[in-house]
């Protein structure tokens, strides 16, 4: 009998999986199936890319954005806690069609007597109730704050015709409005301004009884267009207080009219700084702009002190001029201590303010300029320069919210003007988050009301990234393994990313921690930074000022950085699975010219003898006999072989061990497996294998590893990149204590 | 919102009982339990700290193994990042058939407060959302 010859001793030594397959064949048919693999192209989610919103996630040739400009004249009557505001609105048509009617968002409907948002709210009866809460439920709301319309008017003084339909009012126009056209009217409207703290709303007052003065945010004021665009038509979700806002950009002229020892501050430039401000506060106000190092007082405490003390019957008008925004806001006080820095911004220099009462000293004096500096100066490495003149930091208690240029931020210190670690930490994660919305949404500006994660995701992600800059060791709170706790979760609490933002179950982990989570390991584990940050940067500079989708973002994420990312989004975006993946099994080989068992047994199914088989080399578990090599280099095949092709022996490195390691993966997530060896003499090695690897087999798979030492540890994912929600499986050999017992004997000591 | 994970550890016949809370709601409902003003992981905070929170959980959880309530041992607590977590064990639990949870941590101060329970026994998990409404949750093995 001839030996048998080489190519067929290839087949049998890969047989060991053959062999499998040919054991578990049978001829019961199975049935087929769809294309469930986790690889699977994203085409069927996402939405047909046209020359509006194109496949490479940039806005196209056809792509239109509407614009809207308002003149305004606003005045706040603090004796009687009313605000009441005409507003002239320029609708500019840039869309392919014709408009016969516009969508104007009465937020402040929110708050009528009549509201709906409160019987969206399922459930029995609490166990305990507040005397608020109770009244609120079951004597009444007794407060009406919703919005007023006096009069809608078109240029000529003629009433036009409107309903309101909750917190959206459709205003019918005279004539169709056509493409490229413009429509000019007029609303005169006025609404209670709530107190803000207890029921913590957006916008509103503080009352501080001691000195009997109101600190004032006021925001979603004023009637605003709702947003036209390429792929909903009309946004006219309507608002519940939870998703947040969709708006068009536009130029403001507004004029507020306050008492007259106010302070206020706004979205837009001030045009009459010398008119409201006192001589001494302009210059200060001029001299900040300076200030490039320190935040400089334009109001000091003692000044702000001493106007609490008495109320002017007199009112003072303040001008603001903002160009290119999606919004207008104001802060307004007697209160105000004011400080401004200027920041270089690559060479523009753009203002860091901060307007905050006494109460919030000593931490605001210390921290609040500087995080909006700081934040303003990150957010622009990562995303564009900062493009508007300032950036405004009000304290505001128990609220973190944004407008354009301005936001509210909570962080007050005890009454005796100390402060904890977290307090101030609390306020810098805070402030650094509402003035990164200037980025996200204010100018990219995603879609709020439909997805919660655009915005507060991604900015929560450069949050992350920004604080971690601030100070390495800040408690972000968004990193990958501070989302476990929410993913292991009842799977009926949670939703998939890429839900609307009123039907999602727990916002905090789902809107932003999730995301940003997700984003952050998007970064540093899958794409690296390098590839990340200039994708990330052509995202956020192709929709600088404009209306971008989910899809906008995933394709330019793939379509700058080259890589297939449809695999991550499918998984972290559109699913609740979770990552898990573990380390089942590892074998150590040797090498041998034994043939092992396994082949033995393929080659007898060929009626082939043991003896028949040709000389190879085996990596072999089965039990050592005799007469086996003790090391490679005795096995004659390939020491002559390494003689023949090599100069000298030792050039041909033979590892001296083998190991093979099974990795599984409890988790429907596919993840990148990082892995780090440790060797006998406690040299570490660290092997990433993508993702890609789970392609063909979502369950398990194997890998080789050789070396010339011993391995003593194999971890996975030894730095909790991956969000992986079962550590005990991360390790080899396996831990022989659990967390729990070695936390209960530290505690014990 | 609080998570608590329970897992049965055969070999020991124990329940091993981790509670994580955010620290600030922790010492807001507290303040607002015993009337008092003191605070949590600062300088300030008490130096019966123990005391006070075993007392708090002794009131506020409850299991109930077997159909009859076993007291647990509060094994101690530490700060990670703005969250306290405490170490509770139940021993001495022959032939687990079932667990009733009762957990109102936090709920006197926060209406909307989310208390998730994990179980994990006999290779099983299962998890609760508990709130105000519904404090309670059972698992039968
Ligand atoms: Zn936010």
């Amino acid at each position: 009998m001839k030996k048998i010859n080489f190519a067929f001793i290839a087949i049998l030594l890969f047989s060991y999986t053959l062999s499998f397959a040919q054991e578990t064949e049978n001829n019961d048919r199975q049935p087929g199936h769809t294309n469930q693999n986790k690889f699977k192209q994203l085409k069927e989610e996402l939405a047909t890319p046209n020359s509006q919103h194109t496949a490479s996630g940039a806005p196209g040739v056809n792509y239109t954005q509407q614009q809207v400009d308002y003149e305004m004249d606003v005045v706040l009557d603090e004796e009687n806690q009313k605000l009441s505001g005409e507003e002239s609105i320029t609708y500019h048509n840039n869309s392919d069609d014709t408009l016969t009617y516009l969508w104007v968002q009465l937020e402040q409907n929110k708050r009528a007597k009549d509201s709906k948002s409160p019987d969206i709210e399922g459930g029995g009866p609490d166990l305990l109730y507040s005397p608020e809460k109770f009244a609120t439920k079951f004597i009444g709301e007794p407060f009406d704050g919703g919005f007023n319309i006096v009069h809608i008017k078109d240029r000529k003084g003629n009433p036009l015709n409107y309903t309101i339909n909750r917190t959206m009012m459709r205003v019918e126009l005279p004539k169709p409005l056509a493409s490229g056209k413009k429509f000019k009217f007029n609303i005169k409207w006025w609404y209670n301004i709530n107190n803000h703290v207890p029921v913590r709303d957006r916008s509103g007052y503080e009352h501080f009884p001691k000195d009997g003065n109101n600190l004032y945010v006021i925001a979603q004021f004023y009637p605003r267009l709702a947003v036209y665009n390429n792929v909903e038509g009309w946004q006219n979700l309507q608002f519940w207080g939870g998703s947040e806002f969709a708006l068009e950009f536009g130029d403001f002229k507004v004029n507020i009219t306050t008492p007259k020892d106010h302070i206020l501050n706004a979205t837009g430039v001030l045009k009459n700084p010398k008119k409201v401000l006192t001589k001494t506060q302009y210059e200060r106000f001029k001299k900040a702009q300076t200030s490039f190092d320190e935040p400089y007082l334009i109001i000091t405490q003692k000044e702000a002190e001493e106007a609490e003390k008495t109320k002017s019957k007199e009112q003072k008008t303040w001008t603001f001029d903002a160009r290119n925004v999606r919004d207008f806001a104001f802060a307004s006080s007697r209160k105000f201590i004011w400080d401004g820095m200027a920041v270089n911004i690559n060479g523009k220099t753009v203002m860091a303010y901060s307007l905050y009462p006494k109460e919030g000293n000593p931490l605001w004096e210390k921290f609040s300029t500087k995080v909006v500096a700081h934040s303003l100066k990150e957010y622009s490495k990562y995303t564009f320069d900062y493009p508007y003149h300032k950036a405004i930091s009000v304290h505001s208690k128990n609220q973190g919210m944004e407008y354009p240029q301005i936001c509210w931020n909570y962080g007050r210190p005890r009454p005796d003007g100390t402060y904890s670690d977290r307090t101030r930490d609390a306020m810098i994660g805070v402030i650094t988050h509402e003035v990164g919305h200037n980025f996200f949404p204010m100018i990219v500006n995603s879609d709020e009301r439909q997805w919660a994660w655009m915005d507060e995701g991604i900015n929560s992600f450069i949050e992350t990234l920004t604080e971690l800059s601030f100070d390495k060791n800040f408690n972000t709170g968004n990193l990958p393994k501070d989302i476990i706790p929410y993913m292991t979760g009842d799977q009926s609490n949670i939703s998939p990313i890429m839900t609307q933002a009123d039907n999602i179950q727990q916002l905090g982990p789902n809107a932003y921690t999730k995301p940003a989570a997700g984003l952050y390991m998007l970064r540093k584990t899958i794409l690296g930074e390098e590839l990340f940050d200039y994708a990330f940067r052509t995202y956020s500079q192709r929709w600088m000022f404009k209306h971008p989708t989910p899809e906008d973002f995933f394709r330019t994420m793939e379509d700058a950085s080259g890589m297939d990312l449809d695999w991550f989004w499918r998984g972290w975006f559109y699913t609740t699975d979770v990552s898990d993946i573990g380390i089942q099994n590892v074998d150590l080989y040797r090498i041998t010219n034994k043939p092992t068992k396994a082949v033995i047994k393929i080659a007898k199914q060929y009626g082939v003898a043991e003896d028949q088989i040709r000389p190879s080399i085996y990596l072999s578990t089965d039990s050592i006999t005799a007469n086996e090599p003790k090391n490679a280099m005795d096995i004659k095949l390939l020491s002559n072989y390494i003689d023949t092709k090599y100069s000298r022996r030792a050039d041909a490195k033979i590892p001296s061990y083998f190991y093979e390691i099974t990795f599984n993966k409890p988790g429907g997530l596919v993840m990148p497996i990082i892995v780090e060896y440790t060797y006998e003499d406690d040299s570490k090695e660290r092997i990433t294998y993508p993702a890609k690897i789970w392609r063909k087999n979502d369950q398990e798979v194997k890998k080789i590893v050789t070396s010339n030492k011993k391995i003593k540890t194999i971890v996975v994912d030894p730095d909790l990149e991956t969000a992986d929600v079962d550590p005990s499986n991360n390790l080899w050999p396996r831990a022989e204590k659990s967390e729990f017992d070695k936390k209960k004997e530290a505690l014990k000591k | 919102m609080s998570i608590t994970q329970i897992n049965f550890v055969a070999e020991q016949k124990a329940l091993q009982i981790t509670s994580r809370v955010f620290i600030d709601d922790l010492q807001t409902e507290l303040n607002d339990r015993l009337k008092t003003e003191i605070e949590l992981a600062t300088e300030r905070e008490p130096k019966n700290i123990g005391k006070i929170y075993q007392d708090y959980l002794s009131k506020n959880l409850a299991f109930i193994v077997n159909d009859s309530l076993v007291p647990f041992q509060y094994i101690g607590s530490e700060y990670q990042n703005d969250q306290v977590v405490f170490y509770l064990e139940v021993t001495a639990i022959s032939n687990l058939k079932k667990i009733e949870i009762s957990n109102q941590l936090l709920t006197q101060t926060f209406d909307e407060q989310n208390n998730i329970v994990k179980v994990n026994a006999f290779n099983k998990n299962k998890s609760f959302i508990l709130d105000n409404r519904n404090s309670k949750c059972l698992i039968k093995f």
